[in-house]
Protein backbone atom coordinates (compact mmCIF):
# COMPACT_ATOMS: atom_id res chain seq x y z
CA UNK A 1 0.00 0.00 0.00
CA UNK A 2 1.13 3.38 -1.07
CA UNK A 3 0.61 6.74 1.88
CA UNK A 4 0.44 9.59 -0.75
CA UNK A 5 1.99 13.29 0.61
CA UNK A 6 0.64 15.93 -1.37
CA UNK A 7 3.11 19.43 -1.24
CA UNK A 8 1.18 21.21 -3.44
CA UNK A 9 -0.83 22.17 -0.42
CA UNK A 10 1.77 24.68 0.46
CA UNK A 11 1.88 26.33 -3.02
CA UNK A 12 3.77 26.72 -6.13
CA UNK A 13 7.46 27.05 -4.07
CA UNK A 14 8.60 25.93 -1.09
CA UNK A 15 10.45 28.49 0.51
CA UNK A 16 10.69 28.15 4.65
CA UNK A 17 11.89 26.34 7.18
CA UNK A 18 8.23 25.59 8.72
CA UNK A 19 6.95 24.02 5.77
CA UNK A 20 10.27 21.62 4.99
CA UNK A 21 9.65 20.68 8.60
CA UNK A 22 6.08 19.66 8.31
CA UNK A 23 6.60 17.68 5.16
CA UNK A 24 9.80 16.27 6.38
CA UNK A 25 8.04 15.10 9.79
CA UNK A 26 4.84 14.21 7.91
CA UNK A 27 7.37 11.51 5.37
CA UNK A 28 9.16 10.38 8.59
CA UNK A 29 5.85 9.74 10.48
CA UNK A 30 5.04 7.40 7.54
CA UNK A 31 8.17 5.72 7.63
CA UNK A 32 8.15 5.02 11.31
CA UNK A 33 4.72 4.36 11.44
CA UNK A 34 4.17 1.68 9.17
CA UNK A 35 5.61 -0.41 5.95
CA UNK A 36 3.50 1.40 3.17
CA UNK A 37 5.98 2.57 0.76
CA UNK A 38 5.43 7.10 0.91
CA UNK A 39 4.66 8.51 -2.40
CA UNK A 40 5.87 11.92 -2.25
CA UNK A 41 3.64 14.25 -4.99
CA UNK A 42 5.06 17.42 -6.14
CA UNK A 43 2.38 17.92 -9.25
CA UNK A 44 1.60 22.06 -9.08
CA UNK A 45 5.05 22.24 -7.06
CA UNK A 46 7.16 24.81 -9.40
CA UNK A 47 9.90 25.47 -7.28
CA UNK A 48 11.93 24.38 -4.10
CA UNK A 49 14.87 26.67 -2.19
CA UNK A 50 18.04 24.26 -2.05
CA UNK A 51 17.51 24.64 2.07
CA UNK A 52 14.32 22.86 2.09
CA UNK A 53 15.38 20.00 -0.30
CA UNK A 54 18.79 19.61 1.79
CA UNK A 55 15.88 19.93 5.32
CA UNK A 56 13.81 17.20 3.48
CA UNK A 57 15.89 14.60 1.34
CA UNK A 58 18.61 15.28 3.05
CA UNK A 59 18.23 15.07 6.20
CA UNK A 60 15.42 11.71 5.18
CA UNK A 61 18.65 9.70 3.85
CA UNK A 62 21.01 10.92 6.48
CA UNK A 63 18.95 9.21 8.69
CA UNK A 64 17.35 6.10 7.00
CA UNK A 65 20.22 5.51 4.12
CA UNK A 66 20.03 4.04 0.71
CA UNK A 67 17.90 0.98 1.41
CA UNK A 68 15.09 2.75 2.47
CA UNK A 69 15.35 5.43 0.19
CA UNK A 70 15.76 3.12 -2.54
CA UNK A 71 12.80 0.76 -1.31
CA UNK A 72 10.37 3.20 0.17
CA UNK A 73 10.63 6.61 -1.32
CA UNK A 74 8.29 7.33 -4.93
CA UNK A 75 8.56 10.64 -6.04
CA UNK A 76 6.16 12.00 -8.51
CA UNK A 77 5.73 14.66 -10.99
CA UNK A 78 8.56 16.41 -10.14
CA UNK A 79 9.78 18.59 -13.02
CA UNK A 80 13.62 18.82 -14.16
CA UNK A 81 14.29 21.85 -12.13
CA UNK A 82 12.74 19.71 -8.71
CA UNK A 83 14.96 16.72 -9.94
CA UNK A 84 18.23 18.63 -9.58
CA UNK A 85 17.83 20.76 -6.49
CA UNK A 86 16.50 17.30 -4.24
CA UNK A 87 19.69 15.62 -5.47
CA UNK A 88 21.52 18.63 -4.59
CA UNK A 89 19.69 18.53 -1.56
CA UNK A 90 20.89 15.15 -0.94
CA UNK A 91 24.45 15.43 -2.05
CA UNK A 92 24.69 18.27 0.41
CA UNK A 93 23.52 16.03 3.11
CA UNK A 94 26.18 13.87 2.31
CA UNK A 95 29.03 15.64 1.76
CA UNK A 96 28.68 17.78 4.67
CA UNK A 97 27.85 14.60 7.10
CA UNK A 98 31.14 13.26 6.32
CA UNK B 1 19.12 70.03 10.09
CA UNK B 2 20.05 67.39 8.40
CA UNK B 3 19.57 67.29 4.72
CA UNK B 4 19.12 63.96 2.63
CA UNK B 5 19.04 64.65 -1.37
CA UNK B 6 18.29 62.06 -3.58
CA UNK B 7 20.33 62.44 -6.74
CA UNK B 8 18.58 62.97 -10.32
CA UNK B 9 18.89 59.24 -11.09
CA UNK B 10 17.73 56.35 -8.53
CA UNK B 11 17.94 53.74 -10.84
CA UNK B 12 20.04 50.61 -10.19
CA UNK B 13 23.33 51.95 -11.57
CA UNK B 14 22.82 55.09 -9.56
CA UNK B 15 21.59 53.56 -6.12
CA UNK B 16 24.69 53.43 -4.74
CA UNK B 17 24.67 57.29 -5.03
CA UNK B 18 21.56 56.63 -3.43
CA UNK B 19 23.24 55.39 -0.16
CA UNK B 20 26.00 57.65 0.13
CA UNK B 21 23.21 60.76 0.17
CA UNK B 22 21.23 58.84 2.99
CA UNK B 23 23.43 56.77 5.32
CA UNK B 24 23.86 59.73 7.74
CA UNK B 25 20.20 58.81 8.78
CA UNK B 26 21.21 55.39 9.81
CA UNK B 27 23.58 56.85 12.39
CA UNK B 28 20.80 59.06 13.70
CA UNK B 29 19.38 56.75 15.68
CA UNK B 30 21.18 57.32 19.03
CA UNK B 31 22.32 60.93 18.52
CA UNK B 32 20.47 64.19 19.88
CA UNK B 33 17.44 64.45 17.28
CA UNK B 34 17.92 66.89 14.69
CA UNK B 35 14.95 67.97 11.98
CA UNK B 36 15.73 66.50 8.44
CA UNK B 37 14.71 67.07 4.97
CA UNK B 38 14.28 64.34 2.48
CA UNK B 39 14.51 66.53 -1.01
CA UNK B 40 12.95 64.24 -3.99
CA UNK B 41 12.60 67.11 -5.54
CA UNK B 42 15.81 66.35 -8.01
CA UNK B 43 14.85 62.97 -9.33
CA UNK B 44 14.12 62.34 -13.20
CA UNK B 45 14.41 58.81 -13.40
CA UNK B 46 12.99 56.34 -10.86
CA UNK B 47 12.51 53.07 -10.80
CA UNK B 48 11.23 49.81 -8.62
CA UNK B 49 14.45 49.54 -6.07
CA UNK B 50 15.05 53.24 -6.13
CA UNK B 51 11.25 53.27 -4.80
CA UNK B 52 11.89 50.63 -2.33
CA UNK B 53 15.27 52.30 -0.85
CA UNK B 54 13.22 55.78 0.11
CA UNK B 55 10.46 53.45 1.41
CA UNK B 56 12.64 51.27 3.66
CA UNK B 57 14.54 54.05 4.52
CA UNK B 58 12.15 56.58 5.49
CA UNK B 59 10.31 53.46 7.49
CA UNK B 60 13.48 52.71 9.31
CA UNK B 61 13.99 56.48 10.17
CA UNK B 62 10.21 56.44 11.62
CA UNK B 63 10.15 53.04 13.86
CA UNK B 64 13.76 54.69 15.03
CA UNK B 65 12.63 57.67 15.81
CA UNK B 66 15.60 59.28 13.92
CA UNK B 67 14.29 62.47 13.63
CA UNK B 68 12.64 65.52 15.26
CA UNK B 69 10.89 66.02 12.95
CA UNK B 70 11.11 65.09 9.05
CA UNK B 71 9.71 66.97 5.91
CA UNK B 72 9.51 64.80 2.27
CA UNK B 73 9.91 66.70 -0.28
CA UNK B 74 8.32 65.10 -3.60
CA UNK B 75 7.16 66.46 -6.91
CA UNK B 76 4.20 64.73 -8.96
CA UNK B 77 6.36 62.67 -10.64
CA UNK B 78 7.51 61.15 -7.68
CA UNK B 79 4.26 60.70 -6.23
CA UNK B 80 3.25 58.83 -9.71
CA UNK B 81 6.46 56.16 -9.24
CA UNK B 82 5.19 55.70 -5.25
CA UNK B 83 1.62 54.58 -6.66
CA UNK B 84 2.87 53.06 -10.15
CA UNK B 85 4.88 50.41 -7.58
CA UNK B 86 2.15 50.47 -5.06
CA UNK B 87 4.08 52.53 -2.48
CA UNK B 88 1.68 55.15 -1.36
CA UNK B 89 -0.47 53.00 0.79
CA UNK B 90 2.26 51.99 2.75
CA UNK B 91 3.90 55.62 2.74
CA UNK B 92 0.64 57.37 3.97
CA UNK B 93 0.78 55.93 7.69
CA UNK B 94 4.65 57.37 7.65
CA UNK B 95 3.83 60.46 6.63
CA UNK B 96 0.94 60.89 9.41
CA UNK B 97 2.99 59.01 11.98
CA UNK B 98 1.11 55.95 12.41
CA UNK B 99 2.46 52.72 13.26
CA UNK B 100 2.54 50.39 10.20
CA UNK B 101 -0.01 47.81 10.70
CA UNK B 102 -0.73 44.73 8.46
CA UNK B 103 -3.74 46.35 7.17
CA UNK B 104 -2.11 48.57 5.12
CA UNK B 105 -0.14 45.98 3.78
CA UNK B 106 -3.36 43.91 3.10
CA UNK B 107 -4.70 46.62 0.45
CA UNK B 108 -2.23 45.99 -1.85
CA UNK B 109 -2.83 43.74 -4.96
CA UNK B 110 -0.84 42.85 -7.88
CA UNK B 111 -1.74 45.12 -10.94
CA UNK B 112 -1.95 43.25 -14.39
CA UNK B 113 -2.03 44.98 -17.35
CA UNK B 114 0.34 44.45 -20.17
CA UNK B 115 2.90 44.59 -17.33
CA UNK B 116 2.58 42.82 -13.76
CA UNK B 117 3.65 44.78 -10.57
CA UNK B 118 3.55 42.63 -7.19
CA UNK B 119 2.83 45.58 -5.01
CA UNK B 120 5.83 45.77 -1.87
CA UNK B 121 4.92 42.41 0.24
CA UNK B 122 6.30 42.03 3.74
CA UNK B 123 8.25 38.85 4.50
CA UNK B 124 7.41 37.75 8.49
CA UNK B 125 8.17 34.28 9.68
CA UNK B 126 5.49 34.80 11.81
CA UNK B 127 2.72 35.91 9.67
CA UNK B 128 0.82 33.48 7.90
CA UNK B 129 -1.19 36.39 6.26
CA UNK B 130 1.80 37.84 4.55
CA UNK B 131 2.83 33.97 3.37
CA UNK B 132 -0.17 33.18 2.14
CA UNK B 133 -1.08 36.24 0.55
CA UNK B 134 2.68 35.74 -1.55
CA UNK B 135 2.07 32.27 -2.30
CA UNK B 136 -1.44 31.58 -2.95
CA UNK B 137 -2.15 35.17 -4.91
CA UNK B 138 0.57 36.55 -6.18
CA UNK B 139 2.80 33.45 -7.41
CA UNK B 140 -0.28 32.11 -9.12
CA UNK B 141 -1.39 34.88 -11.37
CA UNK B 142 2.85 35.38 -12.08
CA UNK B 143 2.07 31.78 -13.07
CA UNK B 144 -0.87 32.37 -15.30
CA UNK B 145 0.70 35.62 -16.76
CA UNK B 146 3.56 33.54 -18.68
CA UNK B 147 1.17 30.79 -19.22
CA UNK B 148 2.65 28.35 -21.82
CA UNK B 149 6.53 28.93 -21.18
CA UNK B 150 6.73 27.01 -18.57
CA UNK B 151 10.58 27.79 -18.75
CA UNK B 152 10.69 31.53 -17.59
CA UNK B 153 8.44 30.53 -14.70
CA UNK B 154 10.39 27.84 -13.46
CA UNK B 155 13.46 30.70 -13.42
CA UNK B 156 11.58 33.45 -11.83
CA UNK B 157 10.14 31.01 -9.56
CA UNK B 158 13.64 29.44 -8.37
CA UNK B 159 14.72 33.04 -8.14
CA UNK B 160 11.60 33.46 -5.33
CA UNK B 161 12.16 30.65 -3.49
CA UNK B 162 16.15 31.15 -2.49
CA UNK B 163 15.24 35.02 -1.92
CA UNK B 164 12.24 34.59 -0.09
CA UNK B 165 13.74 31.54 1.89
CA UNK B 166 17.33 33.90 1.97
CA UNK B 167 15.55 37.18 4.08
CA UNK B 168 12.82 34.90 5.77
CA UNK B 169 15.41 32.76 7.42
CA UNK B 170 18.91 34.95 7.68
CA UNK B 171 16.91 38.03 9.27
CA UNK B 172 17.48 37.33 12.67
CA UNK B 173 15.21 39.63 13.61
CA UNK B 174 11.66 40.55 12.06
CA UNK B 175 12.83 43.61 10.24
CA UNK B 176 10.10 44.33 7.66
CA UNK B 177 12.02 42.83 5.17
CA UNK B 178 10.08 43.94 1.63
CA UNK B 179 9.73 41.99 -1.33
CA UNK B 180 8.49 44.06 -4.92
CA UNK B 181 8.86 43.04 -8.03
CA UNK B 182 7.95 44.27 -12.08
CA UNK B 183 7.59 41.95 -14.86
CA UNK B 184 6.83 41.96 -18.76
CA UNK B 185 6.89 39.46 -20.86
CA UNK B 186 10.48 40.11 -21.77
CA UNK B 187 11.92 41.16 -18.13
CA UNK B 188 11.70 40.71 -14.74
CA UNK B 189 12.75 42.95 -11.98
CA UNK B 190 12.83 41.69 -7.97
CA UNK B 191 13.81 43.85 -5.43
CA UNK B 192 14.18 42.78 -1.73
CA UNK B 193 15.09 45.08 0.84
CA UNK B 194 15.74 44.96 5.13
CA UNK B 195 17.10 46.98 7.50
CA UNK B 196 18.24 44.48 10.07
CA UNK B 197 21.51 42.64 10.68
CA UNK B 198 23.40 43.04 6.95
CA UNK B 199 25.25 40.44 4.86
CA UNK B 200 28.33 41.45 5.51
CA UNK B 201 28.40 41.62 9.28
CA UNK B 202 26.38 37.98 9.42
CA UNK B 203 29.33 36.38 6.56
CA UNK B 204 32.19 38.24 8.92
CA UNK B 205 32.61 35.76 11.65
CA UNK B 206 31.35 32.42 9.39
CA UNK B 207 34.47 29.72 9.37
CA UNK B 208 34.25 29.57 5.56
CA UNK B 209 35.17 33.27 5.03
CA UNK B 210 38.78 33.91 5.60
CA UNK B 211 38.43 37.52 3.90
CA UNK B 212 38.15 41.17 6.26
CA UNK B 213 37.69 43.96 3.53
CA UNK B 214 33.85 44.05 3.08
CA UNK B 215 34.25 43.84 -0.64
CA UNK B 216 35.93 40.67 -0.53
CA UNK B 217 33.55 39.36 1.72
CA UNK B 218 30.32 40.53 -0.54
CA UNK B 219 32.56 38.47 -3.88
CA UNK B 220 32.63 35.55 -1.59
CA UNK B 221 28.98 35.62 -0.33
CA UNK B 222 28.08 34.94 -3.95
CA UNK B 223 30.64 31.97 -3.86
CA UNK B 224 28.74 28.63 -4.24
CA UNK B 225 28.50 26.77 -0.35
CA UNK B 226 29.28 30.51 1.13
CA UNK B 227 26.65 30.50 3.95
CA UNK B 228 26.88 32.13 7.42
CA UNK B 229 25.02 29.04 8.62
CA UNK B 230 27.07 26.45 8.53
CA UNK B 231 26.19 23.15 9.31
CA UNK B 232 22.57 23.91 8.89
CA UNK B 233 20.04 22.85 5.85
CA UNK B 234 21.61 26.18 4.25
CA UNK B 235 23.72 25.62 1.82
CA UNK B 236 24.92 28.58 0.39
CA UNK B 237 23.34 27.96 -3.09
CA UNK B 238 20.63 30.94 -2.95
CA UNK B 239 23.18 34.16 -3.67
CA UNK B 240 25.17 31.99 -6.18
CA UNK B 241 22.18 30.35 -8.51
CA UNK B 242 20.87 33.98 -8.34
CA UNK B 243 24.50 34.96 -9.85
CA UNK B 244 24.51 32.54 -12.25
CA UNK B 245 20.86 32.91 -13.93
CA UNK B 246 21.78 36.63 -14.20
CA UNK B 247 25.14 35.56 -15.86
CA UNK B 248 23.70 33.06 -18.08
CA UNK B 249 20.92 35.20 -18.86
CA UNK B 250 22.63 38.65 -19.17
CA UNK B 251 21.10 40.11 -16.66
CA UNK B 252 21.94 42.44 -13.54
CA UNK B 253 22.05 41.78 -9.91
CA UNK B 254 22.85 43.91 -7.05
CA UNK B 255 23.56 43.38 -3.68
CA UNK B 256 23.98 46.56 -1.27
CA UNK B 257 25.15 46.23 2.29
CA UNK B 258 26.75 48.04 5.14
CA UNK B 259 28.61 50.05 2.69
CA UNK B 260 29.54 48.28 -0.24
CA UNK B 261 27.95 46.69 -3.23
CA UNK B 262 28.22 43.88 -5.64
CA UNK B 263 27.24 43.72 -9.25
CA UNK B 264 26.82 41.54 -11.83
CA UNK B 265 26.17 43.68 -14.87
CA UNK B 266 25.64 41.17 -17.73
CA UNK B 267 28.08 38.77 -16.06
CA UNK B 268 31.07 41.24 -15.56
CA UNK B 269 31.12 41.50 -11.70
CA UNK B 270 32.37 44.84 -9.74
CA UNK B 271 32.81 45.34 -6.40
CA UNK B 272 32.69 48.65 -4.56
CA UNK B 273 32.33 50.92 -1.25
CA UNK B 274 29.06 52.74 -1.04
CA UNK B 275 27.49 54.52 1.60
CA UNK B 276 26.22 52.16 4.41
CA UNK B 277 22.67 50.36 4.61
CA UNK B 278 21.88 49.28 7.47
CA UNK B 279 20.65 45.07 6.22
CA UNK B 280 20.64 44.10 2.21
CA UNK B 281 19.26 45.40 -0.44
CA UNK B 282 19.11 42.39 -3.31
CA UNK B 283 17.81 43.38 -6.63
CA UNK B 284 17.53 41.40 -10.03
CA UNK B 285 16.66 41.92 -13.36
CA UNK B 286 16.67 39.02 -16.05
CA UNK B 287 15.87 39.51 -19.55
CA UNK B 288 13.31 36.40 -20.34
CA UNK B 289 14.05 35.92 -23.81
CA UNK B 290 16.44 32.68 -23.59
CA UNK B 291 15.38 31.70 -20.07
CA UNK B 292 17.40 29.19 -18.29
CA UNK B 293 16.92 26.39 -15.71
CA UNK B 294 18.80 25.26 -12.60
CA UNK B 295 20.50 22.79 -14.89
CA UNK B 296 22.02 25.01 -17.33
CA UNK B 297 24.35 25.94 -14.46
CA UNK B 298 27.38 23.74 -14.54
CA UNK B 299 27.97 23.14 -10.77
CA UNK B 300 24.78 22.25 -10.51
CA UNK B 301 24.51 19.89 -14.07
CA UNK B 302 27.42 17.89 -12.70
CA UNK B 303 26.50 17.06 -9.25
CA UNK B 304 26.73 12.94 -8.99
CA UNK B 305 24.45 11.19 -6.10
CA UNK B 306 25.78 7.71 -6.80
CA UNK B 307 24.76 6.66 -3.45
CA UNK B 308 21.02 6.70 -4.26
CA UNK B 309 18.79 5.50 -6.88
CA UNK B 310 16.20 7.99 -6.71
CA UNK B 311 12.46 6.32 -7.62
CA UNK B 312 10.97 9.17 -9.82
CA UNK B 313 7.62 8.63 -11.28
Amino acid sequence: MNTKILVNRFGPILSNQSEGLEIYTEIKTCLDNSNNIVEIDLSGVISMATFCAKQIFGQLFIEYGSVVFNNRIIISNASGDLKSIIRLGIRNAIDTKN
Amino acid sequence: MLEFVFPKHITPNYCHEVLNKIEEGFNQKSTDKKEATIDLTKIKKSSLLGVLIFYKFLEYCVKNNCFLRSTVLGTDNVEKEWARYGFTPLLKPLFSNKSLKEKYYNQLDIQFEDKFIVAPQPLLRENNNSKEALKYKFLPQIRRYYKGDEKKVSMIFSCLSEIILNFWEHARKDTHSIIVAYGTKDKIEIACADTGEGLISNLKNCDSIIKNKKNEIIKEAVKLGITSKDNTNHMGYGLFMLDQFTRLVKGKLHIFSEGVEYRNSFGKILTKDCGFWQGTIVYINLPLRNPVSITDIEEIKNIELTEVNLNWK
